[in-house]
């Protein structure tokens, strides 16, 4: 995906360009924390700049069966898609200038007071570039991912830091998605269950079957990466206010592989805070 | 104890020139006085007395701004996903809300230009840990107030107090890692764009899809704020810029039957820094430590 493809306002593509290296040897900037400049700086990366990418997006419409666990696959599609727009927005953002990969990444979802079922996602990160002689420089291939696209992380750079010393690099953020309907219960079934400490199967199964769909695709982008793990994972529910029975289950981690067959992961020193 | 000694003399009308007479008294005083006010937390003043830094005192910069007429103009054209979005930074001077946005960037700047002038009549090198806010006092009219607390070093002084909104302790980190803040860079920009029909037919499908015209809205108002951020920062003299505050907002207006349009204002705040030595490592390497506990970890 270049640029073009991207739909980035042309402004920002020469303002882009004027940071690119070599033509401009100045300014940064990034949402970095103090703490996360440095260390992301030890690491031996170079912050090149803040990328952002969005979307405003309009979700479909769709209600799912009274009583049937299911799964509103337009939705799901929605929420996908949207914030894949911003990623790959923030991602050509990277790749006009140069970098190796992004940290930090936040993927953001604000639905607006104006207009129904209208969102704006957005995706944020600090793109990085390795130094040119980097001591963990893997051996054979690039810093950048098996597609060719700068590594994206929502790590911090704190969890860069100790993810490098370790011997892993990031290679993608991950995600999967599913919102599901959850079957609201029959009047015989809920007047049976009235008075009792049962479990309610349809229910448990629902948010299962949920769960399960969001990781396993999850699973599937990193496989797609080449990757030897996923970490930081975060299972959300989050419900969007399309009322207590439809949630989206989202599953987000970073995608990392070992730089090295032969890594050793250094052994903790015991530290006595004397903070509490 | 009276709010104002008997020795001091009545302060005069103000002609709306330098500090107002009420703060030039008290910055008079603070310079005489041995009793130097902080805004620091005990943490944030131990780490810069690491780094050589003392307060001098607390500093303030405000102004009440009116920013009433916005320009006019909305991008308006015929046709599908015809209309264009009309910001701040490609603009005339009069259209796309850029008297707006003149007048709300006057705000912040004024309000920390004052603050650096009390730190200079204090003889401060700088002011860390500046908190921004505004305050909407009804009508048009806003409140800029900029709060800091001036430094000073038993070093060499600097001829221009810097800014940064930094707290204390990360600016000790910044300077033992060889880095020093410069100052405080601010982007400010607003757009409108006019719901075309492209815009109108997107909003009310059933299906899903992007809305083209609002994101074009958002993208551009943003770019044009980190240009405005970047271009302020590079001002500075800066090599880096942290970013501390990002926001936007959009709200949409109906000036008559049947035409509606989408206002679009973002707002980038954050230090610039400088590196004072030139190599790839630091000169200070610090004791980085892996905490075992999960409990700060979920906290952070």
């Amino acid at each position: 995906m270049t640029i073009a493809d991207a739909a980035i306002p042309r402004d920002a593509i020469n303002r882009l360009n004027s940071m690119r290296e070599g033509e401009h040897r100045g300014l940064f900037t990034s949402d970095l924390s103090v703490n996360e400049f440095l260390l992301v700086r030890e690491a031996g990366f170079r912050p090149l700049g803040l990328v952002l990418g969005s979307s405003v997006y309009h979700v479909g419409l769709q209600l799912g069966r009274w009583s049937k666990n299911q799964e509103l696959t337009t939705l799901s599609e929605a929420m996908y898609h949207a914030r894949e727009l911003a990623m790959t927005r923030m991602e050509a953002e990277a790749d006009a200038l140069g970098a190796d990969g992004i940290v930090g990444v936040r993927l953001e979802i604000e639905f607006k007071e104006f207009g129904e079922s209208i969102a704006e996602f957005i995706a944020v990160g600090t793109a990085v570039k390795a130094d040119a002689e980097h001591p963990l420089a893997p051996t054979g291939h690039s810093w950048r991912n098996n597609l060719g696209q700068p590594f994206t992380s929502d790590l911090s750079g704190q969890d860069f830091w100790t993810l490098l010393q370790a011997g892993y690099a990031p290679l993608g953020l991950t995600m999967g998605t599913c919102v599901y309907h959850i079957a609201h219960q029959r009047f015989w079934q809920a007047l049976g269950n009235m008075g009792a400490n049962v479990e309610i199967p349809q229910f448990t199964e629902a948010l299962y079957d949920a769960r399960e769909l969001a990781m396993g695709r999850m699973q599937a982008e990193a496989e797609r990466l080449d990757a030897d793990g996923i970490v930081g994972v975060q299972l959300r529910s989050l419900p969007h206010g399309w009322g207590g029975h439809t949630t989206e289950f989202f599953a987000i981690g970073t995608a990392i592989r070992a730089l090295r067959e032969d890594h050793t992961i250094a052994k903790p020193t015991l530290v006595l805070p004397l903070s509490d | 104890m009276a709010p104002v000694s008997a020795d001091q003399p009545r302060p005069v009308p103000w002609d709306g020139h330098g500090l107002p007479p009420q703060a030039q008294l008290r910055m008079e005083r603070a310079a005489r006085s041995k009793v130097a006010g902080s805004l620091l937390s005990a943490p944030e003043a131990a780490a810069l007395a690491a780094v050589g830094f003392s307060p001098v005192g607390e500093v303030m910069g405000c102004i009440v701004q009116h920013a009433g007429w916005a320009g006019y103009g909305c991008g308006y054209a015929y046709g599908w996903n015809a209309s264009r979005t009309v910001s701040s930074g490609s603009a005339t001077s009069w259209a796309g809300l850029t008297p707006y946005v003149k007048a709300v960037y006057e705000g912040w700047h004024t309000a920390l230009r004052r603050l650096v002038q009390e730190a200079t009549a204090l003889g401060a090198d700088g002011v860390v840990g500046i908190r921004l806010s505004e305050t909407h006092l009804g009508g048009s009219n806003r409140e800029f107030l900029a709060l800091g607390t001036a430094v000073r070093t038993d070093a060499a002084t600097a001829t221009r107090p810097f800014t940064t909104d930094l707290s204390g302790s990360d600016v000790s980190k910044l300077l033992h890692a060889g880095w020093v803040p410069t100052g405080i860079a601010i982007g400010i920009a607003a757009g409108v764009r006019h719901d075309d029909y492209g815009v109108r037919n997107q909003t009310s499908t059933w299906g899903n899809t992007q809305v083209d015209g609002y994101t074009d809205l958002v993208n551009t108002v943003r770019h044009d704020a980190r240009d405005q951020f970047e271009r302020r920062a590079r001002e500075h003299g800066g090599e880096t810029v942290m970013v501390s505050s990002m926001k936007l907002r959009v709200w949409e207006n109906e000036p008559s039957d049947n035409h509606r349009d989408h206002y679009a204002e973002a707002l980038f705040i954050g230090t610039t820094a400088t590196s004072f030595h030139r190599g790839a490592v630091a000169p200070t390497r610090s004791l980085s430590i892996l905490p075992l506990d999960r409990t700060r970890e979920t906290a952070s």
